[in-house]
Protein backbone atom coordinates (compact mmCIF):
# COMPACT_ATOMS: atom_id res chain seq x y z
CA UNK A 1 0.00 0.00 0.00
CA UNK A 2 1.39 3.41 -0.98
CA UNK A 3 2.16 5.72 1.94
CA UNK A 4 3.08 9.35 2.22
CA UNK A 5 4.07 11.69 5.03
CA UNK A 6 3.58 15.45 4.77
CA UNK A 7 6.43 16.46 7.04
CA UNK A 8 7.27 19.89 5.63
CA UNK A 9 4.91 22.26 3.85
CA UNK A 10 6.38 25.23 1.99
CA UNK A 11 4.01 28.10 1.26
CA UNK A 12 5.01 30.84 -1.14
CA UNK A 13 3.69 34.32 -0.23
CA UNK A 14 1.85 34.49 -3.58
CA UNK A 15 -0.07 31.34 -2.68
CA UNK A 16 -0.80 32.68 0.80
CA UNK A 17 -2.36 35.74 -0.83
CA UNK A 18 -4.20 33.62 -3.40
CA UNK A 19 -5.94 31.39 -0.87
CA UNK A 20 -6.70 34.41 1.32
CA UNK A 21 -8.63 35.98 -1.55
CA UNK A 22 -10.75 32.92 -2.24
CA UNK A 23 -14.39 32.69 -1.34
CA UNK A 24 -14.42 31.61 1.38
CA UNK A 25 -10.90 32.77 2.29
CA UNK A 26 -8.38 30.36 3.75
CA UNK A 27 -5.23 30.90 5.75
CA UNK A 28 -1.90 29.16 5.48
CA UNK A 29 -2.29 28.08 9.12
CA UNK A 30 -5.57 26.30 8.37
CA UNK A 31 -3.94 24.37 5.54
CA UNK A 32 -1.04 23.42 7.81
CA UNK A 33 -3.46 22.18 10.48
CA UNK A 34 -4.98 19.72 8.08
CA UNK A 35 -1.86 18.74 6.14
CA UNK A 36 0.49 18.38 9.10
CA UNK A 37 -1.57 17.55 12.17
CA UNK A 38 -5.14 16.44 11.56
CA UNK A 39 -5.98 12.89 12.57
CA UNK A 40 -8.76 12.52 10.02
CA UNK A 41 -6.98 13.91 6.94
CA UNK A 42 -7.07 11.86 3.73
CA UNK A 43 -4.54 11.96 0.91
CA UNK A 44 -4.61 10.97 -2.77
CA UNK A 45 -2.15 11.23 -5.66
CA UNK A 46 -3.39 12.98 -8.78
CA UNK A 47 -1.18 12.70 -11.86
CA UNK A 48 -2.57 15.51 -13.96
CA UNK A 49 -1.52 16.08 -17.58
CA UNK A 50 -1.50 19.83 -17.16
CA UNK A 51 -0.34 20.21 -13.57
CA UNK A 52 1.82 17.13 -13.04
CA UNK A 53 1.92 14.93 -9.96
CA UNK A 54 0.06 16.43 -7.02
CA UNK A 55 -0.86 15.22 -3.58
CA UNK A 56 -4.41 16.17 -2.67
CA UNK A 57 -5.21 16.47 1.03
CA UNK A 58 -8.77 16.58 2.30
CA UNK A 59 -9.71 17.18 5.90
CA UNK A 60 -11.21 19.55 8.43
CA UNK A 61 -9.53 22.35 10.28
CA UNK A 62 -9.64 22.37 14.07
CA UNK A 63 -12.60 24.75 13.80
CA UNK A 64 -14.38 22.24 11.56
CA UNK A 65 -13.98 23.83 8.13
CA UNK A 66 -13.69 21.22 5.36
CA UNK A 67 -10.80 22.01 3.03
CA UNK A 68 -8.92 20.49 0.12
CA UNK A 69 -5.28 21.35 -0.57
CA UNK A 70 -3.16 20.61 -3.63
CA UNK A 71 0.51 20.00 -2.85
CA UNK A 72 3.43 19.53 -5.20
CA UNK A 73 6.19 17.16 -4.08
CA UNK A 74 9.39 19.20 -3.68
CA UNK A 75 11.54 16.26 -4.73
CA UNK A 76 10.16 14.88 -7.98
CA UNK A 77 12.66 12.04 -7.88
CA UNK A 78 11.24 10.95 -4.52
CA UNK A 79 7.68 12.29 -4.21
CA UNK A 80 7.13 10.53 -0.88
CA UNK A 81 10.19 12.13 0.74
CA UNK A 82 7.94 14.39 2.82
CA UNK A 83 8.55 17.94 1.63
CA UNK A 84 5.71 19.56 -0.28
CA UNK A 85 4.91 22.95 -1.79
CA UNK A 86 1.37 24.30 -1.45
CA UNK A 87 -0.12 24.89 -4.89
CA UNK A 88 -3.61 25.91 -3.89
CA UNK A 89 -6.37 25.15 -1.42
CA UNK A 90 -10.06 25.73 -1.08
CA UNK A 91 -12.63 25.52 1.69
CA UNK A 92 -16.22 24.43 1.49
CA UNK A 93 -18.76 27.20 1.61
CA UNK A 94 -20.90 27.11 4.71
CA UNK A 95 -24.44 25.90 4.17
CA UNK B 1 13.92 20.38 -11.27
CA UNK B 2 15.27 21.97 -8.08
CA UNK B 3 13.12 23.18 -5.23
CA UNK B 4 13.81 26.86 -6.00
CA UNK B 5 12.76 26.35 -9.59
CA UNK B 6 9.60 24.62 -8.38
CA UNK B 7 8.88 27.50 -6.01
CA UNK B 8 9.37 30.03 -8.79
CA UNK B 9 7.08 27.99 -11.00
CA UNK B 10 4.39 27.85 -8.30
CA UNK B 11 4.71 31.58 -7.60
CA UNK B 12 4.63 32.42 -11.31
CA UNK B 13 1.40 30.55 -11.86
CA UNK B 14 -0.35 31.36 -8.62
CA UNK B 15 -3.21 33.16 -10.31
CA UNK B 16 -3.99 31.00 -13.29
CA UNK B 17 -4.44 27.43 -12.11
CA UNK B 18 -6.71 25.29 -10.03
CA UNK B 19 -9.50 27.76 -9.59
CA UNK B 20 -11.88 24.92 -8.95
CA UNK B 21 -15.16 25.06 -7.16
CA UNK B 22 -15.51 22.94 -4.06
CA UNK B 23 -17.56 20.33 -5.92
CA UNK B 24 -14.98 20.15 -8.71
CA UNK B 25 -12.18 19.76 -6.19
CA UNK B 26 -14.07 16.95 -4.46
CA UNK B 27 -14.58 15.21 -7.81
CA UNK B 28 -10.85 15.43 -8.59
CA UNK B 29 -10.06 14.08 -5.13
CA UNK B 30 -12.49 11.18 -5.51
CA UNK B 31 -10.99 10.24 -8.87
CA UNK B 32 -7.39 10.33 -7.62
CA UNK B 33 -5.31 7.42 -6.32
CA UNK B 34 -5.72 6.79 -2.57
CA UNK B 35 -2.52 6.82 -0.52
CA UNK B 36 -2.10 6.19 3.20
CA UNK B 37 -1.11 9.28 5.16
CA UNK B 38 1.43 8.30 7.79
CA UNK B 39 2.84 10.96 10.07
CA UNK B 40 6.36 11.12 11.38
CA UNK B 41 6.95 12.49 14.86
CA UNK B 42 6.15 16.17 15.21
CA UNK B 43 5.22 18.58 17.95
CA UNK B 44 2.44 21.02 18.65
CA UNK B 45 2.61 23.78 21.24
CA UNK B 46 -0.13 24.52 23.75
CA UNK B 47 0.36 27.74 25.70
CA UNK B 48 -1.51 28.22 28.96
CA UNK B 49 -1.92 31.73 30.30
CA UNK B 50 -3.43 33.03 33.50
CA UNK B 51 -5.60 36.14 33.54
CA UNK B 52 -8.55 37.33 35.58
CA UNK B 53 -8.52 34.26 37.81
CA UNK B 54 -8.83 31.86 34.88
CA UNK B 55 -6.42 29.75 32.91
CA UNK B 56 -6.70 29.77 29.12
CA UNK B 57 -4.98 27.42 26.69
CA UNK B 58 -4.30 28.32 23.06
CA UNK B 59 -2.07 26.90 20.36
CA UNK B 60 -0.28 28.77 17.57
CA UNK B 61 -0.74 25.69 15.39
CA UNK B 62 -4.52 25.40 15.76
CA UNK B 63 -6.65 28.28 14.57
CA UNK B 64 -9.52 28.90 16.93
CA UNK B 65 -8.32 26.56 19.65
CA UNK B 66 -9.03 28.05 23.06
CA UNK B 67 -10.14 26.35 26.24
CA UNK B 68 -10.42 27.83 29.70
CA UNK B 69 -10.66 26.42 33.17
CA UNK B 70 -10.69 27.53 36.79
CA UNK B 71 -7.49 25.65 37.66
CA UNK B 72 -4.29 24.86 35.85
CA UNK B 73 -4.87 21.12 36.17
CA UNK B 74 -8.39 21.34 34.78
CA UNK B 75 -7.30 23.58 31.91
CA UNK B 76 -4.45 21.21 31.04
CA UNK B 77 -6.84 18.28 31.07
CA UNK B 78 -9.39 20.04 28.86
CA UNK B 79 -6.69 21.23 26.46
CA UNK B 80 -5.16 17.76 26.16
CA UNK B 81 -8.57 16.24 25.51
CA UNK B 82 -9.43 18.80 22.82
CA UNK B 83 -6.07 18.67 21.06
CA UNK B 84 -5.76 14.89 21.26
CA UNK B 85 -9.18 14.48 19.66
CA UNK B 86 -8.03 16.48 16.64
CA UNK B 87 -4.37 15.71 16.05
CA UNK B 88 -2.75 12.55 14.76
CA UNK B 89 -1.38 10.13 17.40
CA UNK B 90 2.16 10.86 16.13
CA UNK B 91 1.88 14.46 17.26
CA UNK B 92 3.52 15.24 20.58
CA UNK B 93 1.89 17.97 22.64
CA UNK B 94 4.21 20.47 24.29
CA UNK B 95 2.55 22.41 27.07
CA UNK B 96 3.90 25.82 27.96
CA UNK B 97 2.73 26.66 31.46
CA UNK B 98 2.49 29.95 33.37
CA UNK B 99 4.16 30.70 36.65
CA UNK B 100 2.15 29.92 39.75
CA UNK B 101 -0.57 32.53 39.89
CA UNK B 102 -0.01 34.43 43.09
CA UNK B 103 -0.69 38.02 43.92
CA UNK B 104 -3.65 40.28 43.90
CA UNK B 105 -6.90 38.49 43.25
CA UNK B 106 -8.54 39.59 40.05
CA UNK B 107 -5.45 41.27 38.70
CA UNK B 108 -4.88 40.58 35.03
CA UNK B 109 -1.60 38.75 34.55
CA UNK B 110 -0.29 37.17 31.42
CA UNK B 111 2.80 35.04 31.22
CA UNK B 112 4.72 33.72 28.33
CA UNK B 113 7.45 31.14 28.37
CA UNK B 114 10.54 31.25 26.22
CA UNK B 115 11.97 27.87 27.09
CA UNK B 116 9.82 27.82 30.16
CA UNK B 117 7.92 25.13 31.96
CA UNK B 118 7.38 22.84 29.05
CA UNK B 119 5.65 19.53 29.51
CA UNK B 120 5.70 16.88 26.85
CA UNK B 121 2.52 14.91 26.42
CA UNK B 122 1.89 12.22 23.89
CA UNK B 123 -1.38 12.57 22.05
CA UNK B 124 -1.42 8.80 21.82
CA UNK B 125 -1.42 8.10 25.55
CA UNK B 126 -2.95 11.37 26.64
CA UNK B 127 -0.76 11.46 29.71
CA UNK B 128 2.79 11.62 30.89
CA UNK B 129 5.35 14.29 31.48
CA UNK B 130 8.97 14.14 30.53
CA UNK B 131 10.66 17.20 31.96
CA UNK B 132 10.31 20.68 33.27
CA UNK B 133 13.09 22.94 32.12
CA UNK B 134 15.00 25.12 34.52
CA UNK B 135 14.21 28.27 32.58
CA UNK B 136 11.71 30.63 34.12
CA UNK B 137 8.75 32.10 32.28
CA UNK B 138 9.02 35.74 31.30
CA UNK B 139 6.22 37.93 32.55
CA UNK B 140 4.57 40.04 29.88
CA UNK B 141 4.04 43.71 30.63
CA UNK B 142 0.45 44.61 31.48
Amino acid sequence: VARVDVAVLIVDPSIRIKIGRKDPPLTEDEVREVALYAREAETRWDDNEEHGLRLIVRGRTYAGRPLIAYLLPANLNDPEEGTFILKTAMAQLRD
Amino acid sequence: MGIMQLMNDVAGHADDEDDLTWDEAVAVFEAAQPVDLVRSHRQILVIIRYADDRFTATSPELTGFEVSGPTLAETRRLAREAVTAYVDPAVEILECLPQSPTGTAGASRVFICDHASVFRTSSQSGSGTAFVSSHRPRRMPA
